[in-house]
């Protein structure tokens, strides 16, 4: 009667493994999110122009935040650390590009030593309020400044989207600030594979 | 294929919740002592996993997390936290309120009796503003907490970095193509 069971109970392991390798490599390509996204530019670390045009070939992560923001930032900043180191060698076709949506506080060099402090991929943008509300609204990203009852103390409320960019430029997929490492780092490696639509 | 794939998903939900389960049953038993003596426990009130997030050395604020709980006979409050480590401490909810992850100042943190807080990330913390010094990982700072019943307890809180997140959240953005 045991005997009956134990052949099955051998065999389920081994069964879910091959499952496992099927799932993986059926997995599904990342759509082409037409409406999300596009060309811009910022200013990059010392002040020089950078554009997204100038990441072509390679694979681009876009966020928003600010240094003064001690939760959900640096929350996103340690998950994209341990996404670099997940993804290893990989990392040299892969960028970060972290934008500040408070340019007045946020100064290029401030952004700068802050953001890299998480890896030496990840690149602060910076810019005019004006030209970075117009990329925020282009990515469907949106930012508010909250006062406080203080007048020298403020925040900015902000949407927590990351944005995955693939080698062309084109916007593949939006994640939440809390998504897990192990999903991006999926998702970025299809990209760098040539997951690209044409 | 859609069927397998279905299957496949669920059965590694289950898979994975199995391990979840048996990793923290493990982690409670091997680790028990530690968190005994990291706890904090005066009186009615109890502190456990109390850390603050280690920052970069030029950024201007960070944030303490920890557990709170209450084993007295009286609903309490958290109403106010104080360290050395930052010249302005708040208590702060960080929500999701219109699409925006918005931070807003709260006057207390309740604490109800036989239940207990959650300070975590992307939720109640204490907000530490205008750094004093470097947050180094590994080492100690002293949190003075004050509330509205219960006698004020001065806990030690651990810097470190914190873990990267898992994805409570669920899905992203709605695909539109």
């Amino acid at each position: 009667m045991i005997r009956r069971f134990i052949l099955p109970a051998l065999l389920l392991p081994v069964l879910i493994f091959f499952l496992r390798q099927t799932a993986l490599a059926s997995e599904e390509e990342l759509p082409l999110m037409t409406k999300i996204g596009g060309e811009f530019t910022l200013n990059g670390p010392n002040g020089k122009k950078l554009s997204l045009s100038d990441f072509k070939g390679k694979v681009v992560l876009l966020t928003f935040g600010y240094t003064h923001c001690p939760d959900i930032c640096p929350t996103i900043l340690v998950s994209l650390k341990s996404l670099l180191a997940e993804l290893g060698p990989d990392t040299e076709n892969f960028r970060v590009l972290f934008t500040t949506v408070d340019p007045e506080r946020d100064t290029p060099e401030l952004l700068s030593r802050y953001v890299s402090h998480f890896g030496k991929e990840i690149i602060g943008l910076h810019g005019t309020m004006a030209e970075i509300k117009k990329v925020a609204k282009m990515y469907k990203s949106a930012f508010m400044k909250r006062l406080t009852e203080d007048p020298e103390v403020y925040f900015v409320a902000h949407t927590d989207f990351i944005y995955l960019i693939d080698d062309q430029g084109r916007t593949r997929a939006v994640y939440h600030h809390d998504e897990n490492v192990n999903v991006l780092a999926r998702d970025v490696r299809q990209l760098l594979r040539g997951g690209t639509k044409k | 294929m859609n069927n397998i794939n279905q299957f496949e998903k669920s059965l590694s939900k289950a898979i994975l919740m199995i391990v979840a389960l048996l990793g923290l049953l493990l982690t409670a038993v091997t680790t028990g002592n530690t968190f005994a003596s990291e706890d904090t426990h005066m009186g009615e009130i109890h502190v456990m996993d109390a850390w603050v997030r280690a920052v970069p050395g030029n950024a201007p604020a960070t944030a303490a997390f920890m557990t709170i709980g209450n084993m007295g006979k009286m609903d309490d409050a958290l109403v106010k936290a104080e360290t050395s480590l930052g010249k302005r401490v708040e208590l702060h909810l960080s929500q999701m309120k219109n699409g925006m992850m918005e931070m807003n100042q709260v006057a207390e943190i309740a604490l109800p009796k036989g239940g207990h807080a959650e300070l975590k990330p992307g939720g109640y913390h204490v907000m530490i503003m205008g750094l004093t010094g470097p947050t180094k990982p590994g080492t100690e700072v002293e949190i003075k907490l004050t509330f509205r019943h219960a006698p004020p307890v001065t806990i030690k809180a651990v810097i470190k970095e914190g873990k990267p997140m898992e994805g409570k959240m669920g899905g992203g953005m709605q695909h539109n193509h």
